[in-house]
């Protein structure tokens, strides 16, 4: 048989005449066995141009993938605040050359009911507000311009400060009043104790459709899900770098009446040095699963990023590792970057500078950036 | 999943199952050469044209491209899949620093230092950067072999010589041609030259193209089977897309088959530093970019920035990236001694998660304390995580207590758990009776720890 590519060496052009093709899903292996049959049979005509001097303009396509699934949006805020919208991806993640993606990924800057340790490089931003939830929510809007909140309610765990869920719920209310933006509401963590802080918080953000975080296999997640459900929030979904428990967990949730534009998943993020590559892999399988069709892994992902300076890299004091004022938040920007490129649509994180970097890279790659690049080249003739 | 089945690879085979290759049969040797643990020369049996034929099958969709002589010869590329949980990525992205021919002596010697002598060590392992990229920024041929001639007494790792004029790569040829340096690089204007001068030399080139199309017609013109591409990068605004979608474009094609597109990819971060001079600002941002090109492909990256607190967190990431998703993280829970523990000698616990306990051991071993330390089997969570999911609990703390007989090893009953396991303190002193000690946040603060609040027992 006839080579396609010999025949087509020079060619710039391809014409073909009289030919059709009658088939839903054409693969790219049929495609050329048919031309050669048409090149064979001579019904269509190659358009020769004579060589170029220099490159000649190649016949370059990269053949077209099919998906079958598509991510849910979810809608967090509205009621009295901002609304955003996440999710709603058709490709992998950051395909742009396949699909531009409907929504942004979003950044929520984290809050915290109580004073903790934070790392120097992070507390001497928020140092003046920690005594206060709410004076911290209006500072992350008003100086980092943060688009959504996380208020982590930490002094509700029972071996820490044991805060009842009726006074968490009235910090929940005074963070709804001072900003308005979404609000993530999260647990301490403890199984025990979430399901009634979760519940009241939910009570009193009636209306303000908060992602409530989060649930897990461990907990009595069925009272969260009821309380979402009956208030209208959305609510998180926890299974550590496990697709087939998340997928477990999503069934789970929405057998009790949760719909799944009202779920967002965290697979867990692994700080960089500490896993983050699990998270990476575990992200990739479940956005991919998603898009092969699987309805029960295809919501929008959220990526606890500030977990990165649960690495000793991002705040110990080592002469031989450099200023760690600078590789503290380099480490959280690389950890939510991997998360990002891995399929994250929502971002808890931590410190300004990394906040800034990664989200003038999300403007960036949305077209939404004013910056002008050099020309490439230029790197070869810095001095 | 690999590209290649093991029956593919037999097919080629001689079906003797002689064992002169030193597996039990042809099957598991085929197996082998998949995973690239044997190559075709350990088959004796095997004609040359059939040998050929089986190396042809073994090619990997994205090439295996080498630069550098001996010891620190660099490898790049040979990879087979996009994610890395399909099978792996094999060679770790090569990092190298760049050296000007206009710059200073004082700074050409700081940087041969760096690169030479740059050691963290992470987990066991020993992260060093690899390569000098040597650039004519001043367009001078003499200049430039000048310099290259001080690189390569100095250093003897891998090179890469740097310019679009093929004039100023001969002289660096003609002074580092046996260290088989890496040429960067042909593009739409000078490559013919640069094929016929690296065809010539026997040595790898670098295409520049940042028009994908384009890149693939002039790797399909020069037709050479050592190449690395260069799509290029553009680090903010409008363009940052474009660098996205060719690099991943480009090892889509390849992991399709396409073959002229079937080689490592490459780019040069320190274009940063064309439009930012503060060292700070473009050492964060150049990181950042590289962190980007690491995740989406990159196996060689043209590097400006020495600083410490930049360079550790993308040598880290490539630690990461480049391991091995097949091997599970996690180490065998037990009890673990540390120097010659007695009885009252004091008790911690971590998780089996293996990062972790390869960094509290390496900081016990570091401050030569001696201790027991209980490794409970957390389903290699890490602590935080572990806590989160209830994998490390006040019940597992007590069935590995139980387990490893500790109450016959020490006296005392005072443990010392990991300060993200705080929470945790109540829970297990009910459960196991032990009093429980909260540690420090981080296992380098052991040693400093113990000598302050351990009294023994």
């Amino acid at each position: 048989m006839t080579r396609i590519e010999d025949l087509l060496k020079n060619a710039v052009e391809l014409e073909l005449e009289n030919f059709s093709i009658e088939s839903e899903e054409m693969e790219l292996e049929i495609l050329q066995q048919e031309i050669t049959k048409a090149v064979e049979a001579k019904k269509f005509r190659i358009i020769e141009k004579p060589a170029q001097p220099t490159v000649s303009k190649p016949m370059f396509a990269l053949p077209k993938e099919q998906y079958h699934g598509r991510v849910c949006e979810v809608k967090l805020g509205g009621g009295s605040r901002k609304a955003v919208k996440i999710g709603g991806e058709t490709v992998p993640p950051l395909y742009f050359f396949e699909a531009r993606p409907e929504n942004k990924p979003v950044i929520s800057h984290d809050v915290f009911d109580m004073p903790l340790k934070l790392p120097s490089s992070v507390r001497k931003f928020y140092e003046d507000v920690m005594e206060s939830p709410a004076e911290w929510a209006k500072k992350q809007v008003k100086e980092f311009n943060a688009e959504a909140i996380t208020l982590h309610l930490i002094s509700t765990d029972p071996n820490w400060k044991n805060t009842s869920a009726k006074d968490a719920a009235k910090t929940v209310e005074d963070v709804l009043q001072a900003v308005k933006v979404p609000i993530i509401i999260s647990g301490s963590g403890n199984p025990d104790k979430d399901p009634e802080v979760l519940e009241e918080a939910a009570r009193v953000a009636s209306g303000e459709r908060c992602l409530l975080s989060s649930v897990s296999p461990i907990m009595d997640y069925k009272r969260v899900v009821k309380a979402a459900v009956e208030h209208n929030h959305a609510v998180l979904t926890l299974v550590s770098m496990d697709p087939a428990g998340m997928k477990q967990l999503n069934r789970n949730v929405m057998k009790e009446g949760l719909k799944p534009e009202s779920i967002v998943m965290d697979p867990v993020t692994g700080s960089l040095g500490y896993g983050v590559e699990y998270s990476i892999t575990t992200m990739e399988r479940i956005r991919l699963t998603a898009l092969k069709g699987d309805v029960d892994l295809a919501m929008p992902i959220l990526s606890g990023a500030s977990n990165a300076w649960s690495a000793r890299e991002a705040w110990i004091s080592e002469a031989q590792w450099g200023e760690r004022e600078y590789r503290g938040p380099l480490w959280e920007t690389i950890t939510a970057t991997m998360m990002l490129l891995s399929g994250a649509d929502l971002f808890m994180m931590l410190h300004p500078a990394a906040i800034k970097t990664l989200k003038s890279f999300i403007n960036a790659v949305f077209g939404e950036s004013k910056d002008k690049t050099s020309e490439y080249e230029k790197w070869l003739f810095i001095k | 999943m690999p590209r290649l089945s093991a029956i593919e690879v037999y097919k080629l085979l001689p079906h003797k199952n002689c064992g002169a290759c030193k597996e039990s049969s042809c099957m598991s040797m085929a197996l082998r050469l998949i995973n690239r643990e044997k190559t075709p020369f350990q088959c004796p049996h095997l004609t040359e044209t059939e040998r050929h034929a089986l190396i042809q099958l073994l090619i990997p969709p994205v090439r295996e491209i080498k630069f550098g002589a001996g010891e620190r010869q660099a490898v790049i590329g040979g990879e087979e899949v996009m994610y890395r949980h399909e099978l792996k990525f094999f060679n770790p992205c090569v990092f190298s620093f760049e050296i000007s021919d206009e710059m200073d002596e004082r700074e050409v010697g700081k940087r041969i230092k760096f690169v030479r002598e740059f050691e963290i060590e992470r987990v066991g392992q020993k992260l060093r950067v690899d390569a000098i990229a040597v650039k004519s920024s001043s367009n001078n041929p003499e200049k430039f072999k000048q310099v290259v001639m001080k690189v390569a007494e100095k250093f003897d790792g891998p090179l890469i010589l740097c310019s679009f004029n093929p004039e100023i790569l001969e002289k660096g040829i003609s002074v580092v041609k046996e260290r088989k340096p890496l040429l960067y690089a042909a593009n739409s204007k000078n490559w013919k030259e640069m094929a016929e001068l690296a065809k010539k030399n026997h040595l790898p080139l670098a295409v520049f193209s940042n028009d994908i199309a384009e890149l693939a017609s002039l790797a399909r013109q020069i037709n050479y089977d050592k190449l690395v591409l260069d799509p290029g990068v553009y680090p903010v605004g409008d363009d940052l897309v474009k660098t996205l979608n060719n690099f991943t474009q480009l090892r889509k094609s390849a992991v399709k088959g396409m073959k002229e597109l079937g080689y490592p990819l490459m780019a040069a971060p320190a274009v940063v530093w064309v439009d930012e001079n503060d060292v700070i600002t473009a050492s964060y941002y150049e990181a950042f970019i590289a962190s980007v090109l690491l995740d989406r492909f990159a196996s060689l990256l043209i590097l400006h920035t020495t600083e410490p607190w930049a360079v550790l967190p993308i040598l880290t990431l490539r630690q990461n990236i480049y391991t091995d998703p097949r091997t599970e993280p996690k180490v065998e829970p037990g009890l673990y001694k540390f120097g010659n523990p007695n009885e009252n000698s004091p008790v911690l616990v971590t998780t089996n998660f293996s990062l972790t306990f390869f960094t509290v051991s390496g900081d016990i071993n570091k401050a030569n304390v001696s201790c027991f330390l209980i490794v409970v089997d957390s389903k290699g969570f890490a602590v935080d995580t572990a806590v989160a999911t209830g994998d490390f609990s006040a019940s597992k703390v007590k069935d590995a207590i139980s387990k490893h007989e500790v109450e016959k090893k020490v006296k005392h009953k005072t443990l010392i758990i990991p300060q993200l396991a705080a929470k945790l303190r109540g829970p297990i002193e009910e459960e196991t009776g032990w009093k429980v000690i909260i540690g420090p946040r981080d296992s380098s603060q052991i040693p400093s720890f113990l000598r302050d609040n351990w009294k023994g027992g």
